[in-house]
């Protein structure tokens, strides 16, 4: 058992956890977020997507103690009804997703895209998304949303 | 998930039509864990439906739950269309099993056509017993009333008007309804006709999708967010293979791992229980299981297997014209096979559910299950309960595509609940998903087609083999239809036999000389069997489309036209 700390969402946050569970499992059932999520926990499909240090990293695969002082966001840290992110406000705007199992990756995966490139060409919003999944088949949408959030910020 | 939230209040208000209720944001533990009974709610009652909160609220319960076709939304349009109030002034319960009239759960892409009838005409009858309300309030014939926003006021003079919420503070309509039907064709009539169509204003209209708020913003609550007090994590462990049974487990591996609790071992059932997630994933890989050598392996050859095993049950599916005939004097035909193998359902997640085991009061299982009411009495048999003792909460889970773990993990989840005596969780790994999740069924169809002169089709002929879609029937009413009831010992239920019951696989096109023949193969396997086949949605299968519509290529080529 370890004592972790991680700056979670803006928040120092500390667990005692083995140092080997996957930060997943430390975001999920010792911090209480739900938006990582379990899809394959083999780094297959992007579902458990957080960004550690502003890059996107899969948590099922990354031991908790590599993330420990690291800054995490999450989902939930993305932005409120209240006041968007852009990324929110355009996935709302194109109805993407059917059951939105796999929103997270999507998402958190734009978010990281847009902070590094504002106006992603389609090239570089394909290498964002490489290796997630949406079983559902929203692609075409996910993409179209990640475009009106580049617009949305230009504007 | 917009119904989750404020579920678990509503069981402990009145029964009233016309009642007012809070809404609160509380924990997912119910307040039925503390009753002795959970039994279905009576279609009969139009309070059954829907019911209204002196805040204006609308509170609606359908049977039917949503695994990704985003249909919650739809219904709410209906309701709100007959009922005169916006979208958002409405809030749906769906699939809970103490609280929701029983519609057979989803299937068959029938919960608008069906499953929305009984919600147009509950709410219509709500309509028409909340305007004689306001007629009796307002001084004003029915007749004359205008609804808007949930307002009712009199035609004509706009200051005279009263709120749906306002109406019904004080009052109970409880009216009895007739019922017809049962599962997906449940429907109820009230006294009160529906609106015309041709007069809607909702219905028929794009609105934005009542899920995805709180999906982008990351509030939803997918049944593997579902957390209840005292709750211990699970992990399943399979059979080697279909039909090994269970030789011994040596635990002591696990026993070092920190918060390990208990191995729990039922006929072949295996699984183990922790205080956390990473515990039980971790004490899964530690307990040394010794299993029999598996019953039979699996064929070398599967699409020989497939050819040369004797039908269990063969059907003519279709039979137009004479197609032997036409195709015996053919000036030119064309054939080919399709073979299509096993598939996973591969859901975006694998299985999930949480049980709450009580021996003496009302058991609680949350699952993203299809079909919660069949799988309440289910899980019952399982448990040695009656069926009122059990109540299954649906809770969203990653879209699904048939009945391919849902249930499945639900019933996992009950045993290890009912060993350890405290709530379980049990999340499937993609291991256990793809190995010993619902398969859909191995197919292969031969073609062939006699073609006129000028290249135009004169018939076909298609035969298929394939093995049923139903070896996991879709009404998870019994335990021997689950793999975890399989394993203990339950008798295998699942004699279905998908060609009979769906039509099978018919070529989609109208040909004048048309022959199709299904043939239907026994299971691999009978008993605990990663094979289990449960159709891939849909109904028809895919596996019938992918032959007929590439044969279609197949003759545009040689006809030299367009396929489309
Ligand atoms: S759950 Fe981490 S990549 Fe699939
Ligand atoms: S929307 Fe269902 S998996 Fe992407």
């Amino acid at each position: 058992m370890a004592h972790l700390s991680f700056k979670i969402n803006g928040k120092t946050r500390s667990f005692d956890v083995e140092p080997d569970c996957p930060l997943l499992y430390v975001l999920r059932d010792n911090a209480g977020l739900n938006n990582p999520r379990f899809g394959c926990g083999l780094g297959q499909c992007g579902a458990c997507t957080v960004l550690v240090n502003q890059t996107p990293v899969r948590s099922c695969t990354l031991p908790a103690s590599r993330a420990a002082g690291k800054e995490i966001m999450t989902l939930e840290g993305l932005g409120t009804p209240e006041h968007p992110h852009p990324l929110q406000a355009a996935f709302l705007e194109e109805q993407t997703f059917q059951c939105g199992y796999c929103l997270n990756g999507w998402v958190m995966a734009a978010k990281a895209l847009l902070d590094k490139h504002p106006h992603p060409s389609d090239e570089e919003i394909r290498g964002a998304f490489e290796g997630l999944v949406c079983r559902c088949g929203s692609h075409v949408q996910i993409a179209a949303a990640v475009k009106r959030a580049a617009e949305m910020r230009r504007a | 998930m917009a119904s989750s939230t404020s579920r678990r209040d509503f069981l402990t208000i009145g029964s009233g039509l016309l009642i007012g209720f809070s809404l609160s944001d509380s924990a997912t533990a119910p307040q039925l864990m503390a009753a002795d009974t959970a039994p279905n709610p009576s279609p009969a009652r139009l309070d059954a439906w829907l019911r209204i909160g002196v805040d204006d609220h609308v509170r609606v319960f359908t049977g039917k739950v949503d695994i990704g076709m985003g249909v919650q939304t739809a219904l709410m349009q209906i309701v709100a269309e007959e009922l005169d109030v916006p979208v958002s002034r409405i809030e749906l319960i769906m699939g809970d099993t103490a609280a929701t009239p029983d519609q057979g759960g989803v299937g068959g892409s029938t919960s608008i056509s069906a499953g929305g009838k009984p919600l147009r005409n509950a709410a219509a009858a709500a309509r028409h017993a909340l305007l004689q309300l306001a007629s009796n309030k307002l001084g004003a014939p029915a007749a004359q009333l205008d609804v808007h926003d949930g307002i009712v006021s009199v035609r004509g003079d706009a200051s005279q008007k009263i709120s749906y919420g306002a109406l019904v503070e004080g009052h109970e309509l409880g009216e009895a309804l007739r019922v017809s039907g049962n599962g997906f064709s449940l429907n109820v009539e009230g006294s009160a006709k529906p609106k015309d169509p041709s007069t809607y204003t909702v219905v028929g209209k794009s609105v934005p999708r009542v899920d995805l708020p709180p999906k982008l913003f990351g509030r939803a609550i997918y049944s593997t967010d579902v957390r209840v007090p005292g709750m211990l994590h699970g992990r399943v462990i399979r059979p080697a293979g279909a039909g090994s049974t269970l030789a011994g487990v040596d635990d002591r591996a696990a026993k070092k791992i920190p918060g390990y609790v208990k191995t729990v071992t039922k006929g072949n059932f295996v699984g183990v229980v922790a205080e956390n997630e990473w515990s039980a994933i971790r004490a899964a890989g530690a307990v040394k299981v010794n299993w029999s050598a598996p019953a039979a392996a699996f064929p070398d050859d599967l699409y020989r297997h497939m050819r040369s095993a004797k039908p269990k049950a063969s059907r003519q599916l279709n039979n137009q014209g004479d197609a032997a005939a036409a195709l015996s004097r053919a000036s030119k035909k064309i054939e080919a096979s399709y073979e299509w193998p096993f598939q996973a359902h591969a859901t975006m997640g694998p299985g999930c559910a949480v049980a709450d085991f009580h021996a003496d009061g009302v058991t609680t299982v949350w699952t993203g299950a299809q079909k919660p009411h069949a799988l309440q009495k289910g899980l019952a048999q399982m448990l040695g309960l009656a069926d009122d003792r059990v109540h299954v909460i649906w809770v969203e889970a990653a879209g699904s595509y048939g009945r391919a773990g849902d249930e499945d993990v639900a019933a996992d989840a009950a045993l290890l609940s009912q060993a350890v005596g405290k709530p379980v969780r049990v999340q499937w790994s993609r291991a256990d998903m793809t190995a010993w999740g619902g398969k859909g069924p191995a197919a292969i169809v031969d073609l062939s087609a006699a073609l006129n002169q000028d290249g135009s089709i004169a018939a076909i002929d298609m035969s298929s083999r394939a093995f049923s879609g139903t070896e996991i029937i879709p009404q998870a009413t019994t335990a021997g239809n689950m793999l975890a009831g399989q394993l203990i010992g339950m008798p295998n239920t699942t004699a279905g036999d998908e060609y009979v019951q769906w039509g099978g696989s018919t070529y989609p096109y109208t040909i004048r000389n048309l022959r199709c023949t299904g043939h239907v193969l026994a299971a691999l396997y009978s008993e605990s069997s990663p094979m289990r086949a449960t159709h891939l949605r849909d109904p028809n299968g895919p596996a019938g489309t992918f032959a007929s519509e590439s044969f279609m290529d197949e003759l545009a080529a040689e006809a030299r036209v367009d396929p489309i």
